[in-house]
C-alpha cells in the first residue's frame, strides 16, 4: 500500500523553481531515503508533505490524506523532525513531551507513560528533568524523535536527522530509526549517503528540484554495478597479466601490489570464465569480488549526469 | 487549546513576565499620587524665597487620570515589549513548526496566547491602578472606588486592544523588533488617526480612554456602549486577521 504519494509538485518561491516537477511514492512500512545535494529541494519537499507549506501545483498525498485539501486532517497521523529541532527552552525535555501528548490530546495518564516510554527508547532519562535550553546537539535531535513519536505516527518525516551529529550520535540515531521502520513509514533525508545505505530500503534522489531517479538500494546497486573484478592476489605466477590480456573478455587492468583490477567487456563471460583462468594458472587468491559501487558513487553518478 | 493555555501561563510564570509587566504597572501607578503630593515642596524650593505659592487643593481623581496618562505611555509600550516575541520569536527559532504540524488549530494557538498575555496586562493594569487609588487615598484625599473600578475596566479594554494588535504584529512578522515596532506604529495610527473625524473618534480605541478620564471625573458617561462594543469587535477582527495570516504562512 502506497503511504506517500507525491505527484507533479511544483514550488516556486519568487523567481526561483525550488520543485519542478517532483512525483514519487513510498511503500508502507519501509524506509524512504530522500537523496540529494544541499539545495536541491529536499526541505522544502518536507515541509508541504507535513502540510507547513503549499505546493503551487500538484497532488500530495500522506496515509490517504490530500495534504493540500486538508492539512489538519493530517496532523494526527504524522511525525516531524525539523533540520533544526527547537523546544521552549524554558521547559523539560519531560515538560515537552507531556506538552506534545497534550496537543494530542492524550488522557494524563497515556501521556504519563507514553512519556517515560519515549525518555528510555531516546535514552533521555537522566535529562529529563533538565530544561532543554542546555541540552546538546546530539540531546536535541533524541528529543526531537522523541516529540515526533508522541503519537505512535504512521508516517515520520524526519529531515536530516543525523547530519549534524558527531559519529557516536549518529550511530545511536541510525539504530534508532531501524527500530522504529519496524511500527511507521520512515521518510529522512541526508546528504550523507552511507546513512540511506545502512538503513533504507528505498531511495529518492532529488536534483535541482526534480526527482533525479527513484530505486530499491538493491536495484540501485545492481543497475550501477560495473564490470569490474576486484582479486587480491596471495601469490602471481610469472606471466599471469600477459595471459590475462589476450583473453577475448579482458578489457583492462590496473595492478598495485597484491591488488589487481580487471575491467572487463563481457561481464557474463567473465563471470563464467575468470575463476577458471586464475586457478589454471595457479593464482593464489585471498580475494576475489564484484565490484560493487557504494551508493555514495551511484549518488555521485547520477547527480552529476 | 487547553494544552496550549497551560503553555502559554508556565511561560509567564517561568519567563518572569509575571514579575516584569505588574512591578511596571505598580511603580507607574504608585508614582502619580507620591508626585502629587510632593509637587507644592518642590515648586516652593525653586521658587525665589519670599515668593507665596497658591495651588488649588489636588482632586483624588486627577491623580487617578494622571496615572491613566502614565500607563498610556509607558504602560502601553512595556505591554508591546511584552507580548511583541510571542509568535515571532517561536517562528524564528522553529518551535512554531514543531507546534502546528500537530493537531492544534491556528485559532487555538493565537488564542491561548492572547488570552495568556490579557490576563497578564490586567493583572500588571488593576494592581497598578489599586495602588495608585490606594495611596491617593492616603495622600491627597478620598478616592471614588466605584467610579476608579468602572473607569478601569473602560479602559482595560484599550490594553486588551494593544495586546490583540501586538499578536497580530508578531504573527505578520518574524522579526521581535519590528513586530514591536509595527505594533507600537498600529495602536498610534489607531489612537491618532480617528481623531480626523468625529465619528471615529466617538468609536476607535483612543475613545475609551476618553470615557475612562470622564468617568473618573464623575461626569455619566454618553453613549458608552459605542465604543465598547466597537472595540471588542476590533480585537475579533484584528486576531481573525492574524489566524488567516497564519494559516497562509509558512513554517
Amino acid at each position: 500500500m502506497t503511504l506517500i504519494s507525491c505527484q507533479g509538485v511544483r514550488k516556486n518561491y519568487g523567481r526561483v523553481e525550488a520543485l519542478r516537477g517532483v512525483s514519487f511514492a513510498v511503500r508502507e512500512n519501509s524506509c524512504l531515503g530522500f537523496l540529494g545535494p544541499n539545495g536541491a529541494g529536499k526541505t522544502t519537499t518536507i515541509k508541504i508533505l507535513a502540510g507547513l507549506a503549499r505546493p503551487d501545483a500538484g497532488q500530495v498525498e500522506v496515509a490517504g490524506v490530500d495534504v493540500v485539501q486538508d492539512p489538519a486532517g493530517v496532523r494526527r497521523h504524522i511525525g516531524y523532525l525539523a533540520q533544526s529541532p527547537a523546544f521552549y527552552n524554558w521547559m523539560s525535555g519531560e515538560e515537552y513531551l507531556l506538552f506534545c501528548a497534550g496537543l494530542f490530546k492524550l488522557p494524563r495518564r497515556e501521556a504519563l507513560q507514553r512519556t517515560r516510554e519515549l525518555l528510555a527508547l531516546t535514552g533521555l532519562e537522566k535529562a529529563a528533568r533538565r530544561k532543554t535550553g542546555g541540552y546538546s546537539g546530539g540531546m536535541k535531535q533524541r528529543l526531537g524523535i522523541a516529540q515526533a513519536l508522541i503519537n505512535r505516527p504512521k508516517v515520520l518525516f524526519l529531515d536530516e536527522p543525523v547530519s549534524a551529529l558527531d559519529p557516536v550520535g549518529r550511530h545511536e540515531l541510525l539504530e534508532l530509526i531501524r527500530e522504529l521502520k519496524q511500527d511507521s513509514t520512515v521518510f529522512f533525508s541526508t546528504h550523507v549517503l552511507n546513512d540511506a545505505d545502512q538503513i533504507c530500503d528505498d531511495v529518492v534522489i532529488l536534483k535541482e528540484g526534480e526527482v533525479a531517479l527513484q530505486a530499491s538500494v538493491e536495484e540501485l546497486r545492481q543497475g550501477y554495478t560495473d564490470p569490474v573484478f576486484e582479486l587480491e592476489l596471495e601469490s602471481a605466477p610469472d606471466g599471469l597479466l600477459d595471459k590475462l590480456q589476450v583473453l577475448p573478455y579482458y578489457q583492462s587492468h590496473q595492478s598495485s601490489g597484491q591488488l589487481l583490477t580487471v575491467v572487463v567487456s563481457d561481464l557474463a563471460q567473465a563471470k563464467l570464465q575468470l575463476p577458471g583462468f586464475l586457478w589454471t594458472e595457479g593464482a593464489v587468491l585471498r580475494r576475489y569480488q564484484l565490484k560493487t559501487p557504494s551508493l555514495e558513487e551511484v549518488f555521485l553518478r547520477v547527480v552529476s549526469k | 487549546m487547553k494544552a496550549m493555555l497551560q503553555k502559554e501561563l508556565k511561560e509567564i510564570l517561568r519567563t518572569y513576565r509575571w514579575l516584569l509587566l505588574p512591578c511596571v504597572f505598580l511603580v507607574l501607578g504608585l508614582g502619580q499620587p507620591i508626585a502629587f503630593k510632593l509637587m507644592p515642596e518642590i515648586l516652593k524650593n525653586s521658587l525665589p524665597p519670599g515668593t507665596t505659592l497658591v495651588m488649588p487643593p489636588t482632586a483624588p481623581m486627577d491623580v487617578l487620570k494622571a496615572t491613566l496618562g502614565q500607563f498610556n505611555q509607558m504602560g502601553v509600550l512595556m505591554v508591546i515589549l511584552v507580548v511583541m516575541g510571542t509568535v515571532a520569536q517561536e517562528k524564528a527559532s522553529g518551535v512554531a513548526a514543531a507546534v502546528l504540524v500537530k493537531p492544534v488549530a491556528r485559532g487555538a494557538y493565537l488564542a491561548a496566547k492572547f488570552f495568556a498575555c490579557s490576563l497578564l496586562a490586567a493583572v500588571a493594569f488593576w494592581l497598578g491602578l489599586g495602588a495608585s487609588a490606594y495611596y491617593t487615598q492616603a495622600l491627597i484625599g478620598p478616592v471614588d472606588w466605584q467610579a476608579a473600578w468602572s473607569g478601569g475596566l473602560v479602559y482595560l479594554l484599550y490594553l486588551l486592544i494593544t495586546v490583540a494588535l501586538a499578536i497580530l504584529a508578531s504573527t505578520l512578522f518574524s522579526g521581535q523588533a519590528s513586530a514591536g515596532g509595527a505594533a507600537l506604529l498600529g495602536i498610534l495610527a489607531l489612537t491618532l488617526l480617528p481623531k480626523l473625524a468625529s465619528w471615529s473618534e466617538r468609536l476607535f480605541p483612543g475613545a475609551l480612554i476618553g470615557q475612562a478620564e470622564k468617568i473618573f471625573a464623575g461626569k455619566e458617561p454618553e453613549l458608552l456602549w459605542q465604543p465598547l462594543a466597537f472595540n471588542a469587535g476590533l480585537i475579533v477582527v484584528l486576531l481573525t486577521a492574524a489566524v488567516l495570516i497564519l494559516k497562509r504562512q509558512e513554517l
